[in-house]
C-alpha cells in the first residue's frame, strides 16, 4: 500500500511540476508565428512529425492533431527567406520556403506522402559512417522507438527485438526479473562464444556479456546458480531512438574482426529542434506465469504403491510419488502453482530535450522496478539510469558533443536450474502428498523437505537431498549491484567544404558486485557457502574518421572515408569462494571456514585502419567498397594483421523509368548485390600462449573435485588447452543479393534477400588426443561453418484514409546452419552446456548447438547390440522404427548421436496496427518460429519421480511400448511389438525409474518439436483529446496505453515454454529445458504526458 | 584555410602516433604461470593421483563388485551395467593430462636433468601407479607412443604391465642410489611420505606385486613374482600410500564430497556388502548404522578428512597370503592371514583351514579390506570372487570400461565402442569362482 501511495505521490509531483512550467513562454507581438498542420495524403494528422526552419535551429513537433506552432523571435526575423521542412519516419519529407517578416503570422500546412521503403532517410552504417536508405546495397533492419515502446519490455532491449526482423532469433531465458535474453542474427557462424552480435551505442561499443556469479568449473556456469543479465539490458529502452541491425558481412565489415555475428547499432534520443519538450511516462505492469507445469495430484510419496511414512528423525529414504492414491479428504498440493504470485513492474521515465541552432540537449532519467512472479521477497530487479546528451557548435566549423549515461542496477535472485537447491527442481519433484509450505520443522525449526521430512536438532548441516522450494524462496543470499557509466565525447569538424572530420572517444565501464550464497542445510552444499564475485569491465574506444566528398560532374559524385579505430578492453573477475558457514548468518566471507580466491584478468587491444569509398552514378547506381585492416592482440604473433574487404552495388532501376512515379503500380525498385568479409577474434585473450594452470579442478563430472594445491602445498599442472601462436581471426565471407520494391500506389513494399555466408578458419577448441599430446584441446583455426538463407519483408497499408489507417507487416526469415568440417573430428561437445546425454555440440552435418545424446535402438541403423542384430529383428522396410525386443521393451543404443537441433528453420513475425480517427491505435505482433527441437529434461525427470501429470498413465494396464511411445517414435518393429509391457502400476513405475525416465540413458525420448507462435504484443493507445486535460493546460499531448505481452502461446511443447533455455544467453547451446523458471504474461498500463 | 589543413594533418598524425603506441603482441598471460619447479609439478601429480584412485572409477568399481549400489538418478543405470563411452566423463583421458603422464614425465625430465636419482625414482613410481590403473580398467592403452603427437597405437595390456615392471625396477634402483650428485626429495610437498625414499621403495614393491597379481590369470607364474615382490612391499599400515585431505574446500575426501556434498543419496552401501561385514571386526572401519540404516562411516571412512587408500599394507600382506596359497603353502598363507588379522582385531584362523575354504577366507578378507578400491574389481575379474549375481539378468558384471569418446574421436587407433572387447587381455572369463569349491562363476 505504501508503495502505491508513494508512486502516486510521485506522479502528482510531476504533474504539478509540468503544470507550473506551463506559465513560461509568452510571445511578443514582433515575433513571427508560423502555424500549420502536418497530415498524410489521406488527410490523417501526423502527430510527432517534426517541422524545422532549416539553418535556424528552430522548429516544433506536431501534436497528435498534426498541428504545430513555431515562433521566430523578432530579433531573428529580418525578412529573410528560409526553408521550412516537415519530416516523419515512414513519410517523404517535404519542404517549402517562407519569408520571415517581423510580426507576421504565417500558415504553412504540409501533406506528406508515405515513403514505403523509407527512402531518403539517413541510416547509420557504423564506425561513424552513414548513408541514405535508397543507396544501401545490403539489408539493415531498423527498429524505431515506437516499436520498442510498444514491446513494453522495460527490462531488456534485446528481448524487445523479438519478432521485429527476419532471421533475428531472440530468446528470453525466463520471466524472472533480471533474466538474460540471447540474440542471434542469421544463425551461428562460429563455434565459440555465444554468437551474439556486437552492440554499439552512439558509436561506442558496449559490453553484452552474460556472466554467472559462480564461475567455478565444477559449478558448470549457467547450469545452476541464479539468472545473470546480458549487460545490454542496462540500456534503458526508453532512451532509444532507433536500432539498426547490421546483418550481413558487407554491412558489418566496417567493424572487421568483431562483426562476424552482426552488429546492433543503437542510437539514443537527442534533443529535437524546437521548444524544450518534456515527457513523463509511467508504466505499470502486472506479470503472471504463463503456464505452470502439469503435475499429478493423486498419488502420494512412496514406492510400489505403498506410501512412504517418515517415522524417525532425519529419515531420508523416499524420493518419488509412486505410492498409494491419496485418500479422499487427505490434503493434496499442486507444487507447480503454489510458488508463484502476480509480479509487478513499475517504470517511470522523465525526459527533457530541445535544440536551437547551436545547441541540442537531452536529459533523461528512468527508474524501473520489477517485483517478480515468485513468492517471497527475493526476486526483484531495479534499474535506475540517467542520460545527458548535449551537442554544441562552438565554432561554425566545429561541433562538440558529449553523451553520458550512468546506470545502477540491483537485483535479488532465486536459485534455479540443475541444482538440488534450485526452485523448480525441488518443487516439481515433490509428491503432492507433502506440504511444502510448511518448510520449517515445527520442533527443530530447521529446513524440511519431502526427502528429509523430520530434521532433528543438530541436522542444520545435513543435506535435505532436494531443497524445499519455500526454503529456496526465502534464501536472501543471491544479489547483484552494478554501477555502469557509458560515455563518449565527440567532435565534428568541417575544415573544408568537402571535408568532414569526426572524432569520438568513449568508454564503457562497469563494476558489478555479486553474491551467491547457500544457507546451511542447502542440498547443494549443506554446510553453506558464500561466493563473492566482482566483475570489472572497461572498454575504451577511439574512433577517428575523415570523410571527403567530391562531385565529379552532374552525374557522378563520390565520397571517401578514412578511419582509425583504437580499442582496449580490460576485464577482471575476482571471486572469493567461502565454504562452510560458521554461524547460520550472515552471508559474509568472514563467516566461512575456508575461502578460495580466484582472479581472472584479460586485456585486449585493437589497432585498426579502414577506408570506404562510395560512388554514385546518375543518381541510380551506388557503388561502395571498403577495407578494414585489423591488428588485435588476440591474434598470433606470426601474423598480427588481417584485412576485411567489402564491396556492394545498388541499382535503383526505376529511377529513370518514365512510367514509374508515385501513383503507378510500381513506385520504386532497387536491385542490390553485396559481398563482405567479417571476422571474429579468438574468444580467449591468451589462446596464443602455452602455460601451466593453477586452477585445475581434478575429479569427476559429478561435482567432486580437488584443487591442485593441497594442505598448503602449492602445485601446478598442464593446461587442458594447448596454446597456438598461429591463431588468426575467424573469417566469414558473405554474398548477399536481393531487391526492394514499392508498389500498389505505395501501399505495399517488399524486400527480398538471399545470402550465403561461409565461415572459414573458425576457431575450434579442437579436441586433440590426450594420449598423444597430454592436453584435451588446442585452439585452432580449423573448422568451417555455413549459413544460407532468405529473408522477406512485406509491408502493406491496405487502408489509408483520414479516419482509418491499417498497416500489416510480415517478416520471414529462413536460415540453414551447417557445420561443414571440424578439422577431421566428427563433433565437439560444449562440455559445460547441458548434460551427459543432452549436451550441446557442433557436429559435422548439423547446426551449431545441436544436442547430442542417446536413443533406443532403431531399425535401419545397422546396430548390433549385445550380439543381437537389430535390423534382422526388425524385418525389412522398417527404417526408423523403434525396435522392441522379445520382452516387449526397447533396447538402449549405446552410440551417441545428434538428438535435437534447437535452431529454428523459419522465423516469421507478423505485426499489424490500426489507427482510428488518429486517436486510437491498436497494434499487435505475432512471433512464430518453426523447425526447432528442445530436449525436455524436466519432463524426463518428473516422469521418473512420478509427479508429472503424464504418470497418471500408471492406472492403465495391458499397454504396449508401441502404444506408450506412439507420439515419440514414428513406427515400431521387432519381436515384441505386440507384447503388453505395462500390466500394473509397478511396471510403469519401474520403467520410469529405469530407461523410461529422465535418469535413464535414453534422452532422445524427451526431445520434442518446439514450434511455436507467440502472441507477443497487443496494445491499444488512446491519444486523449486536448479538451479533457485543458484544465491541466500544461500538456500538449497525453497518451494512454493498455497493452499485453505474451498473451498466448500456441505450441505443442509439453514443457513450460518453448523459448526456455537452462543457460540463457550465457550458453551458445539453446534448447535445454531442465527446471528453468517459467516465462511470464504481462498486462501493462502506461500514461505518457508531453509538454 | 591553410591552418585548417595543418591542424588536420596534425590531428591525423597524433592519432597515428597513438596507434603506434599500442602493443599488440601478447606474450604474458596474467592468469597462468609459464614455468614450474619439480615440487609444483609433484604436488599436481600427487593430487591428480588422489583423483584417479578416489573419484569416479572407485565408485564405479565399488558398484560393479556390489560393495556399493546406485540408488537414484544416473547411478541406477550405471549400477545396472548401462555403460557407454561417456559414463565416466573423461576419466580415461585424465591419465595423460593435468597431473597425469604429461606432468609426471615433465617432472622426471627436470629431476633427471638435475641428476636427482631419488626424486626421479619417486616420479617413476608415480608413473607406474597411474598407468597400471589405466591398464587395469581399460586393458590395452597408449603407453609406449604416448605424448609424442600423431596417432599413437594402443599397446597390449600385458606388454604395458611388463613395461611398468621394468619401470618399477628402474625406479627401485634409482631410489637405492644414494650417491647420485643431486639427490633430494619433494620433502614436505609430499603429503603422504614426506619424500622418504624407503617408503616410496616399499610402495614400488607393493605395486609390482599388485601388477603381477593382475597378470596372473593368464600367466600363473606371476603369482610367484608377486609373492617375492610383496615381501619387500608395504608391511606397516603407517606406511600406506593414501591420499591426504585437509578438509578445506577443494581439499576433502572425494567420496565424502560425492555422498554428502554433491550427490547425496545417489549411491549407498550395498546390502550384499553389509551382509558380509555386519558381524566383522572391520565393520566400524567402513560403515556405521544398523541393518536398516547402514551407511558409509561418517567418522572413519568417508569423513571430510578421511584418507583414501591407494596402496596399503593390508593389500600387500593379503597378496602374500594368497600367493602362498597359490603355491600350496597353506601354513604360510595362514600366517600371513593372521598377520593381517592381528592388525584389525580379527581372530586367528583355525590351524586346519586349507584348500578352497582357506582361499575363500583370504579372498573374503581382501574383498573387505579393499572396500571402494579399484583393485577389488581387478581381483574379482581375476578370481570371480565373491561369486556375484549380476544385478541385470542376462548380463555379465562389467569387466572393463570404454575408452573416452574424446580419445576415440581424435585418435583413429582407438576402436569404436561396438568394436571394443568386453574383457581385457588379462581377464578371460572364469568358469568357476575361486574359493567356492568349483562353483560355476555367475557374473563372467
Amino acid at each position: 500500500m505504501i508503495r502505491v501511495r508513494s508512486w502516486l505521490t510521485g506522479v502528482g509531483a510531476i504533474l504539478v511540476m509540468l503544470a507550473s512550467i506551463s506559465g513560461v513562454g509568452l510571445s511578443q507581438s514582433e515575433d513571427v508565428t508560423i502555424r500549420g498542420r502536418v497530415t498524410a495524403e489521406s488527410g490523417a494528422p501526423l502527430g510527432g512529425a517534426s517541422v524545422v526552419l532549416e539553418g535556424m535551429g528552430l522548429g516544433a513537433q506536431a501534436g497528435e492533431d498534426g498541428r504545430f506552432t513555431i515562433v521566430v523571435p523578432a530579433s531573428r526575423a529580418t525578412g529573410q527567406t528560409v526553408t521550412i521542412m516537415a519530416r516523419l519516419i515512414g513519410y517523404s519529407s517535404k519542404s517549402s520556403t517562407i519569408t520571415l517578416t517581423k510580426g507576421s503570422s504565417i500558415t504553412q500546412d504540409f501533406s506528406l506522402s508515405s515513403n514505403p521503403l523509407r527512402l531518403g532517410e539517413v541510416v547509420v552504417t557504423g564506425a561513424g559512417t552513414e548513408t541514405t536508405r535508397e543507396k544501401l546495397a545490403n539489408v539493415i533492419n531498423t527498429v524505431d522507438s515506437s516499436l520498442i515502446k510498444r514491446a513494453i519490455e522495460p527490462q531488456n532491449v534485446v528481448a524487445a527485438l523479438s519478432g521485429k526482423a527476419p532471421n533475428v532469433d531472440v530468446r528470453t531465458q525466463s520471466g524472472e526479473p533480471g533474466a538474460s535474453s540471447s540474440i542471434k542474427i542469421r544463425g551461428n557462424p562460429s563455434l565459440s562464444g555465444t554468437n551474439q552480435p556486437l552492440f554499439v551505442v552512439d558509436g561506442q561499443p558496449i559490453d553484452n556479456q552474460t556472466i554467472s556469479t559462480n564461475q567455478s568449473p565444477s559449478a558448470y556456469p549457467g547450469n545452476a546458480g541464479v539468472v545473470s543479465q546480458n549487460r545490454a539490458a542496462d540500456i534503458n529502452p526508453n532512451d532509444i531512438e532507433s536500432i539498426e541491425i547490421l546483418k550481413g558481412a558487407a554491412a558489418a565489415a566496417i567493424y572487421g574482426a568483431r562483426a562476424a555475428n552482426g552488429v546492433i547499432l543503437i542510437t539514443t534520443k537527442k534533443g529535437k529542434t524546437g521548444p524544450t519538450q518534456i515527457n513523463f511516462t509511467m508504466t505499470a505492469g502486472w506479470d503472471r506465469v504463463i503456464k505452470t507445469y502439469p503435475l499429478q495430484t493423486k498419488y502420494a510419496m512412496g514406492q510400489d504403491g505403498i506410501s512412504y511414512v517418515c517415522s524417525v528423525v532425519n529419515c531420508s529414504s523416499g524420493n518419488a510419488a509412486w505410492g498409494a492414491a491419496i485418500a479422499p479428504g487427505d490434503p493434496s498440493y499442486n507444487h507447480g502453482k503454489e510458488i508463484f504470485k502476480t509480479g509487478n513492474t513499475l517504470d517511470n521515465y522523465l525526459s527533457i530535450g530541445g535544440a536551437n541552432d547551436r545547441t541540442a540537449f537531452f536529459l533523461a532519467g528512468g527508474w524501473t522496478r520489477q517485483d517478480g512472479i515468485m513468492q517471497g521477497p527475493n526476486n526483484k530487479y531495479t534499474r535506475t539510469s540517467i542520460r545527458a546528451k548535449v551537442n554544441h557548435q562552438i565554432h561554425p566549423l566545429l561541433n562538440l558533443g558529449a553523451n553520458i549515461n550512468y546506470i545502477d542496477t540491483r537485483g535479488r535472485y532465486v536459485q534455479k536450474g540443475s541444482n538440488t537447491s534450485g526452485l523448480l527442481l525441488g518443487a516439481l519433484r515433490t509428491p503432492p502428498s507433502f506440504n511444502n509450505r510448511q518448510y520449517l520443522d515445527t520442533i527443530s525449526g530447521l529446513h524440511r523437505s519431502y526427502r528429509f521430512q523430520r530434521p532433528g536438532l543438530g541436522s542444520n548441516t545435513l543435506s535435505r537431498l532436494y531443497d524445499n522450494p519455500f526454503f529456496v524462496l526465502n534464501n536472501s543470499g543471491n544479489k547483484s549491484e552494478l554501477g555502469r557509466a557509458i560515455s563518449n565525447v565527440t567532435a565534428d569538424w568541417n575544415p573544408l567544404q568537402w571535408l568532414d572530420v569526426r572524432y569520438s572517444l568513449g568508454s564503457d565501464y562497469y563494476a558489478d558486485w555479486r553474491q551467491e550464497a547457500l544457507p546451511q542445510s542447502s542440498s547443494n552444499y549443506p554446510t553453506g557457502y558464500v561466493i563473492r564475485t566482482d566483475l570489472n569491465n572497461l572498454q575504451i574506444d577511439h574512433n577517428l574518421i575523415a570523410v571527403g566528398r567530391h562531385q565529379f560532374n552532374d552525374n557522378i559524385s563520390g565520397e571517401l572515408t578514412l578511419g582509425q579505430n583504437l580499442n582496449t578492453r580490460r576485464f577482471r573477475r575476482n571471486t572469493l569462494d567461502g565454504r562452510n558457514l560458521i554461524a547460520p548468518q550472515p552471508f559474509a566471507l568472514q563467516n566461512t571456514v575456508s575461502i578460495i580466491p580466484s582472479e581472472f584478468r584479460s586485456n585486449r587491444t585493437i589497432e585498426s585502419y579502414f577506408f570506404q569509398g562510395d560512388v554514385e552514378f546518375y543518381n541510380q547506381l551506388f557503388l561502395s567498397f571498403g577495407l578494414r585492416n585489423d591488428g588485435f592482440s588476440t591474434f598470433g604473433s606470426s601474423k598480427p594483421r588481417h584485412n576485411f574487404p567489402k564491396a556492394s552495388l545498388a541499382w535503383n532501376f526505376t529511377e529513370n523509368m518514365a512510367s514509374v512515379n508515385e501513383s503507378s503500380f510500381i513506385n520504386f525498385g532497387k536491385l542490390r548485390l553485396a559481398y563482405g568479409e567479417t571476422g571474429k577474434e579468438p574468444e580467449n585473450a591468451y589462446g596464443t600462449i602455452d602455460a601451466f594452470t593453477l586452477e585445475a579442478q581434478l575429479g569427476s563430472g559429478w561435482g567432486d573435485f580437488l584443487n591442485i594445491a593441497q594442505s598448503g602445498q602449492g602445485g601446478v599442472t598442464s593446461s587442458l588447452v594447448k596454446g597456438n601462436s598461429n591463431l588468426r581471426p575467424e573469417r566469414s565471407k558473405e554474398l548477399e543479393g536481393g531487391f526492394d520494391i514499392a508498389f500498389w500506389q505505395q501501399r505495399a513494399d517488399l524486400g527480398f534477400t538471399i545470402y550465403n555466408k561461409r565461415s572459414t578458419d573458425v576457431i575450434l577448441t579442437a579436441p586433440i588426443s590426450a594420449s598423444a599430446t597430454g592436453a584435451l584441446y588446442q585452439l585452432a583455426n580449423a573448422a568451417e561453418v555455413s549459413n544460407k538463407g532468405v529473408e522477406l519483408t512485406l509491408n502493406l497499408r491496405p487502408i489509408t484514409t483520414d479516419k482509418v489507417e491499417w498497416n500489416v507487416g510480415f517478416n520471414f526469415g529462413q536460415n540453414k546452419n551447417v557445420v561443414k568440417s571440424l578439422a577431421g573430428a566428427e563433433f565437439i561437445t560444449y562440455t559445460t552446456e547441458g548434460f551427459n546425454g543432452a549436451i550441446g555440440s557442433a557436429t559435422v552435418g548439423h547446426a551449431v548447438g545441436s544436442l547430442r545424446g542417446y536413443d533406443f535402438a532403431r531399425c535401419g541403423r545397422g546396430l548390433i547390440i549385445g550380439g543381437v542384430d537389430i535390423d534382422a529383428g526388425c524385418g525389412a522396410g522398417k527404417e526408423g522404427a523403434l525396435y522392441i525386443d522379445a520382452s516387449g521393451a526397447p533396447v538402449v543404443d549405446p552410440s551417441e548421436r545428434v538428438i535435437a537441433d534447437p535452431n529454428p528453420k523459419y522465423t516469421l513475425g507478423i505485426n499489424t496496427s490500426v489507427r482510428i480517427n488518429s486517436r486510437i491505435t491498436f497494434s499487435t505482433l505475432l512471433d512464430m518460429r518453426r523447425g526447432l527441437s528442445i530436449w525436455n529434461g524436466t519432463r524426463g525427470a518428473l516422469l521418473r519421480f512420478g509427479t508429472d501429470e503424464a504418470t497418471l498413465i500408471r492406472e492403465r494396464t495391458g499397454v504396449t511400448m508401441a502404444e506408450y511411445y506412439k507420439d515419440v517414435y514414428p513406427s515400431f518393429a521387432g519381436p515384441g511389438v505386440n507384447i503388453p509391457y505395462f500390466n500394473s502400476p509397478i511396471d510403469w513405475q519401474n520403467w520410469f525409474l529405469g530407461q523410461g525416465g529422465g535418469f535413464g540413458d535414453v534422452t532422445q525420448q524427451f526431445v520434442e518439436k518446439a514450434n511455436f507462435v507467440k502472441w507477443r504484443e497487443l496494445s491499444v493507445t488512446y491519444n486523449v483529446p486536448t479538451k479533457y486535460f485543458q484544465r491541466l493546460g500544461a500538456f500538449s499531448n497525453v497518451d494512454l496505453r493498455l497493452s499485453g505481452r505474451n498473451l498466448h502461446t500456441w505450441t505443442k511443447y509439453k514443457g513450460l515454454d518453448p523459448e526456455t533455455n537452462l543457460g540463457g544467453a550465457e550458453w551458445l547451446t539453446q534448447g535445454v529445458d531442465f527446471f528453468g523458471n517459467p516465462q511470464t504474461r504481462s498486462f501493462v498500463f502506461s500514461i505518457s504526458l508531453t509538454r | 584555410m591553410k591552418t585548417s589543413k595543418l591542424s588536420t594533418a596534425a590531428a591525423l598524425g597524433l592519432s597515428l602516433t597513438l596507434g603506434a603506441c599500442m602493443d599488440l603482441e601478447t606474450t604474458v598471460d596474467p592468469n597462468r604461470p609459464t614455468t614450474a619447479s619439480p615440487n609444483l609439478l609433484f604436488v599436481g601429480v600427487q593430487t591428480a593421483m588422489a583423483s584417479f584412485y578416489g573419484s569416479d572409477l572407485s565408485r564405479l568399481s565399488a558398484m560393479f563388485v556390489q560393495q556399493a549400489i546406485g540408488l537414484t538418478s544416473q547411478y541406477i543405470p550405471i549400477y545396472e551395467y548401462g555403460i557407454t563411452e561417456n559414463t565416466t566423463n573423461g576419466q580415461q583421458n585424465m591419465f595423460y593430462i593435468q597431473g597425469g603422464l604429461v606432468d609426471v614425465r615433465r617432472l622426471q625430465a627436470q629431476v633427471r636433468e638435475l641428476g636427482d636419482s631419488n626424486y626421479l625414482g619417486i616420479a617413476q613410481v608415480q608413473e607406474a601407479l597411474m598407468m597400471s590403473l589405466e591398464a587395469d580398467v581399460y586393458g590395452d592403452i597408449v603407453y609406449r607412443e604416448a605424448l609424442q603427437g600423431g596417432n599413437p597405437n594402443l599397446d597390449p595390456q600385458m606388454q604395458v604391465y611388463g613395461d611398468l615392471q621394468l619401470l618399477l625396477d628402474t625406479a627401485i634402483s634409482n631410489l637405492n642410489n644414494t650417491t647420485a650428485p643431486a639427490n633430494s626429495s619433494p620433502g614436505a610437498a609430499d603429503l603422504v611420505y614426506g619424500g622418504d625414499r624407503l617408503k616410496w621403495r616399499a610402495l614400488a614393491y607393493s605395486l609390482k606385486a599388485r601388477i603381477y597379481m593382475n597378470m596372473a590369470e593368464v600367466n600363473p607364474a606371476a603369482y610367484e613374482l608377486a609373492r617375492v615382490a610383496a615381501l619387500s612391499g608395504i608391511r606397516d599400515p603407517d606406511d600406506d600410500y593414501v591420499s591426504i585431505y585437509s578438509g578445506n574446500g577443494g581439499e576433502a575426501n572425494l567420496l565424502f564430497q560425492f555422498i554428502v556434498e554433491q550427490r547425496a543419496g545417489q549411491i549407498g552401501v550395498n546390502q550384499f556388502f553389509f551382509n558380509l561385514i555386519e558381524n566383522h571386526p572391520r565393520y566400524a572401519d567402513f560403515l556405521e548404522g544398523g541393518s536398516t540404516d547402514f551407511t558409509y562411516s561418517s567418522t572413519e571412512f568417508a569423513a571430510k578428512t578421511s584418507p583414501q587408500p591407494i596402496m596399503t599394507a593390508d593389500e600387500t600382506i593379503l597378496i602374500s597370503a594368497e600367493t602362498e596359497w597359490r603355491r600350496n603353502q597353506y601354513p604360510n598363507a595362514r600366517t600371513f592371514l593372521d598377520e593381517y588379522g592381528a592388525l584389525h582385531g580379527i581372530p586367528a584362523v583355525p590351524a586346519g583351514l586349507v584348500g578352497q575354504p582357506l582361499l575363500n577366507r583370504i579372498l573374503t578378507e581382501k574383498y573387505i579390506a579393499l572396500f571402494h578400491q579399484i583393485q577389488a574389481w581387478s581381483d574379482y575379474k581375476r578370481t570371480c570372487f565373491p561369486n556375484l549375481v549380476p544385478v541385470t539378468t542376462g548380463m555379465d558384471v562389467p569387466a572393463r570400461l570404454f575408452y573416452d569418446a574424446n580419445e576415440r574421436s581424435t585418435n583413429p587407433n582407438i576402436p569404436d565402442p561396438n568394436s571394443q572387447p568386453a574383457r581385457n587381455a588379462n581377464d578371460p572369463p572364469n568358469a568357476t569362482s575361486d574359493g567356492n569349491a568349483g562353483a560355476a562363476c555367475l557374473g563372467q
